[in-house]
C-alpha cells in the first residue's frame, strides 16, 4: 500500500482541524472586540494612542521590550498580579483591540506594564530610568539604553540645555533625549487598562458600601 | 535542470554509495550552514545571558542591546541550525530509506544558499530593530519569506525523490520527516500572514503567535527529531525497531495533539477560560504519543539481540530519546493545577525551550550529522576524543543551562506569588541562577567549536573528493574519478 498520500491527507486533516479550533475559533469568540462607550468613564476605551505614543509603541517593539515585560494581568485568584498593584483588574481581549502588534509578553524579567501609565507618569523619572535604570531603582538588571539618548561633556561652567536630564544624572555632562526616548516614554505614560468593562469590572473599593467605581479614586 | 542526467541514474542508484554521494554536495552546505549558526546563535545566546546578570554589558551598542539579541540567538538556532540540521538529515535519510538518489540535488542546493541568505538578512533585521515583536517570528517578513522560500525547496527536493523511491515500504522516518517538511512551510505563512502582513485583531495576534510557538515545538521540531531518532534507533543498537505499529501510534497522537495544545502557551492569559482548557488538555494528551516513543525506545534498547551496531551517534540518540519525555513532561507539569500560578511568566518556560531545542532536537541532530558525515563523505572520523568532549560538554552545558532556568524559575516564581515581597527582591533571586546559565551557555559553544572543528577536519582531508563531485554536479556529467571530468556547458 502507498502510505504516502494517507499520511499526508491526515496530517493535512490534523492540522487543518487544530487550526479550526486554536485560531478560529477564538477569532470568533473574542476576535472582534471593537471599542465601546464605557457610561462609568463618558467616553469611548480602548481609544486609539495619539501620534507620540504610537511612534513610542514601534520604539517599544524594535527595542524589544517584551522579552522581559508583560502586559497582561491575571485575575486576582490567579497570582499576585493584583495584589502587587500591576492593575485594579484582570485584562481581556477588548483591552487589546487597538494594539498592534499586541505585546503580551510571556517572561516577566521586569514588572508588568499594563497599567505602567497610571502608576508611573512622571515624563522626567522616566526618561532618567531608561538612560540608566539604576539612578531610579538601585537593584535593577535592566540594560541601560543610553544609546536612546545624545551625551555631551560641558564645556568650563557650561549649563545644560533646557530639555536636557538634569546635572545629577552624570556630573560635566549634558544628556538630551532623542526623539525615540520622548515616544517611548509617551507610548509608556499611555499603557493603562483601567477602565471598568461589563466581563472585567474594577473591583468595589469600599467593602461596605456598593458603588460603581471611577476613574478618580485611587487603588 | 538536469532531469536526463537523473533519469539514466535511476537504475543504477540503489547501492548505498551512489545514494551518499549523490546526497554529498547539498547535504555538506546544508550540515555546513547549520553548524555555523549553531555557533553564531550559540555566541549570541551567551552575550544575552551575560547581559542578563551584567547589564552594563556593552550598553552602548544598540544593536546587541538584550533585547533584539535574545531573539536573534532564538531565531539563529532555529532557522539556521535546526532547519538546515534537519533538511539536511531529510535529504540523506529519505534517499537512503527510498533506495533511491537524490532527485533535484541541485535546486536542494540553491535552496541551502537561499536559506542561508535568509537567515543572515532576517538576523540583521532583527539586531538593526525590525522585529515583529511576536515569539520566534521576529524576523521581518522579507527575512522570513527567504527563509520558507529557501526550505521549500530544499522540501521540493526530498519530496520529489520520496515520489521516486524504489522501496515500497515507507519507514515510520519518513513520516515524521513529510510532516516536518510539510508543516514548516505552512506555519510560516500561516503566521506571518495572520500576524504581521494583514494581522488579526487585538488579542488574535498573540493567538496566533501561541498557536505559531506551540506548532513550532510540537509539529515540526518534535516530528523532525523523531524522525532521526527512529532512524539511528536501529542504527545504534544493532537491533529492529521493536513496534512500528507504535511508531505510527506515536506519529498520530502527535500531530493531533500537537496542533490543539496551542492556547495552553496563553494560560490565563486575556481569552476565555474554556479556550484555554482545551489547549492545556490537549499538552496533557502529549503524554500518549511521548510514551508510545518512550517504551518502544526502552523495549528496542534493552531487548532482543544485537547485530553489529555502528557507532559515532549512539550517546547522542540516548541523551536525545532522555531529553523527549523530560521536556514535555516538564512542560505538562507547568500547566498542571496551581503550578501556573508560580511558574507562568518566570524563566521555568525558557528551560524547557531550552531542553526542546538543545537537549532533545540539537543533540539527536548533530548525532544524525556526524552519523551522514561519515557516509557521504566516504571516510569514519580518525579521531573519538572529539565527540566524548562534546557530548560530555554538551551535556554539562545543557544541564546547567536547563536546571538553572528551572530552579531559577521555581524559586522566582515563589517570591513573586508572594505580593508581600518586593519585585526587585523577588527578581534579585535569579541573578545567581543566570550566572550558571551562562557557565552553561560557554560550555555548550565550547562543546559546538570541538564538534565543528572535527566536522572540518574531516572535510579538509576530504576535499579532493568534494571537489570531483562539485564538478559533475555544476556540469552534469558524471565521471568515474576526480581526473577524467569531461565539461558540457558551452
Amino acid at each position: 500500500m502507498n502510505q504516502v498520500p494517507l499520511v499526508f491527507l491526515g496530517l493535512f486533516a490534523a492540522v487543518a482541524t487544530s487550526f479550526y479550533g486554536v485560531v478560529f475559533v477564538p477569532h470568533h469568540a473574542v476576535g472582534r472586540a471593537e471599542m465601546e462607550y464605557v457610561d462609568d468613564v463618558g467616553s469611548y476605551y480602548p481609544s486609539p494612542r495619539n501620534g507620540l505614543a504610537q511612534q513610542g509603541a514601534e520604539v517599544y517593539r524594535a527595542q524589544g521590550c517584551v522579552e522581559c515585560h508583560t502586559q497582561q494581568v491575571r485575575p486576582k485568584s490567579l497570582g499576585s498580579d493584583v495584589a502587587r498593584g500591576w492593575g485594579r483588574r484582570r485584562t481581556i481581549a477588548q483591552d487589546y483591540a487597538q494594539e498592534s502588534p499586541v505585546q503580551l509578553g510571556s517572561l516577566r524579567l521586569g514588572p508588568d506594564l499594563t497599567n505602567v501609565g497610571k502608576r508611573q507618569p512622571s515624563t522626567l523619572l522616566n526618561l532618567r530610568h531608561l538612560y540608566n535604570p539604576r539612578l531610579v531603582v538601585k537593584e535593577s538588571y535592566m540594560p541601560r539604553y543610553e544609546y536612546l539618548f545624545s551625551k555631551r561633556k560641558l564645556e568650563g561652567s557650561e549649563k545644560p540645555s533646557l530639555n536636557a536630564l538634569p546635572a545629577d544624572t552624570e556630573a560635566g555632562f549634558e544628556i538630551t533625549p532623542k526623539p525615540d526616548a520622548l515616544a517611548l516614554v509617551a507610548y509608556l505614560q499611555s499603557l493603562s487598562a483601567d477602565v471598568p468593562l461589563f466581563s472585567a469590572p474594577l473591583p468595589p473599593v469600599s467593602t461596605n458600601k456598593v458603588s460603581a467605581p471611577s476613574l478618580t479614586q485611587k487603588p | 535542470m538536469g532531469d536526463t542526467k537523473h533519469m539514466t541514474q535511476v537504475s543504477a542508484g540503489s547501492d548505498p554509495e551512489g545514494i551518499d554521494r549523490s546526497c554529498r554536495w547539498p547535504v555538506v552546505l546544508l550540515f555546513a550552514g547549520a553548524m555555523t549558526w549553531l555557533l553564531l546563535g550559540l555566541t549570541m545566546g551567551l552575550f544575552s545571558s551575560i547581559k542578563m546578570h551584567a547589564p552594563g554589558f556593552w550598553a552602548q551598542c544598540e544593536w546587541v542591546s538584550y533585547g533584539r539579541l535574545r531573539p536573534a540567538f532564538m531565531d539563529a538556532v532555529l532557522y539556521g541550525f535546526i532547519a538546515q540540521a534537519a533538511l539536511g538529515c531529510s535529504l540523506w535519510m529519505i534517499s537512503r530509506l527510498s533506495r533511491t538518489e537524490l532527485r533535484l540535488p541541485g535546486i536542494a542546493g540553491i535552496g541551502a544558499l537561499v536559506l542561508n541568505g535568509g537567515v543572515a538578512f532576517g538576523i540583521l533585521q532583527v539586531l538593526a530593530g525590525q522585529t515583529t515583536g511576536f515569539t520566534w517570528m521576529e524576523i521581518p517578513r522579507e527575512g522570513a519569506s527567504i527563509i520558507v522560500g529557501g526550505y521549500a525547496l530544499v522540501a521540493l527536493s526530498a519530496l520529489y525523490t520520496l515520489h521516486k523511491r524504489a522501496e515500497k515500504q515507507v519507514y515510520i522516518s519518513v513520516w515524521f520527516l513529510l510532516a516536518g517538511l510539510l508543516v514548516f512551510p505552512w506555519l510560516m505563512s500561516m503566521g506571518y500572514m495572520l500576524a504581521v502582513v494583514d494581522p488579526l485583531r487585538g488579542v488574535m495576534q498573540a493567538v496566533v503567535n501561541a498557536y505559531f510557538v506551540n506548532g513550532l515545538t510540537y509539529l515540526w521540531l518534535t516530528p523532525m527529531a523523531l524522525g532521526v531518532a527512529y532512524y539511528l534507533l536501529p542504527k545504534v543498537t544493532g537491533k529492529a525497531l521493536r513496534s512500528a505499529d507504535a511508531g505510527v501510534f506515536s506519529f498520530w497522537t502527535l500531530v493531533i495533539f500537537g496542533g490543539w495544545s496551542g492556547l495552553s502557551l496563553m494560560a490565563d492569559g486575556p481569552l476565555p477560560r474554556w479556550l484555554l482548557g482545551v489547549g492545556v488538555s490537549a499538552k496533557w494528551l502529549l503524554a500518549v504519543p511521548v510514551a508510545a516513543y518512550t517504551i518502544n525506545c526502552m523495549a528496542t534498547w534493552f531487548g532482543g539481540k544485537a547485530s553489529a551496531n555502528e557507532g559515532v551517534a549512539w550517546p547522542y540518540v540516548l541523551l536525545g530519546s532522555i531529553s523527549f519525555p523530560a521536556f514535555v513532561a516538564l512542560d505538562i507539569l507547568s500547566t498542571v493545577g496551581s503550578a501556573p500560578r508560580t511558574l507562568l511568566f518566570t524563566t521555568y518556560s525558557q528551560g524547557v525551550v531550552h531542553l526542546a531545542v538543545f537537549g532533545f532536537a540539537a543533540l539527536l541532530f548533530l548525532g544524525a550529522m556526524a552519523h551522514i558525515w561519515e557516509r557521504i563523505l566516504g571516510a569514519s572520523f580518525s579521531r573519538r576524543a572529539p565527540f566524548v568532549a562534546h557530548v560530555l560538554l554538551s551535556l554539562f552545558g545543557i544541564l546547567l543551562i536547563v536546571g538553572s532556568y528551572l530552579l531559577g524559575g521555581v524559586a522566582y516564581g515563589a517570591k513573586l506569588a508572594d505580593p508581600t515581597v518586593a519585585f526587585t527582591a523577588a527578581s534579585g533571586t535569579l541573578t545567581a541562577f543566570i550566572r550558571s546559565a551562562t557557565t552553561g551557555y560557554l560550555l555548550l559553544l565550547i562543546a559546538q567549536i570541538i564538534l565543528a572543528l572535527a566536522f572540518l577536519r574531516s572535510l579538509i582531508t576530504n576535499t579532493a573528493k568534494l571537489r570531483s563531485d562539485f564538478c559533475d554536479w555544476c556540469c552534469g556529467q558524471r565521471s568515474a574519478g576526480s581526473d577524467k571530468k569531461v565539461r558540457v556547458r558551452a
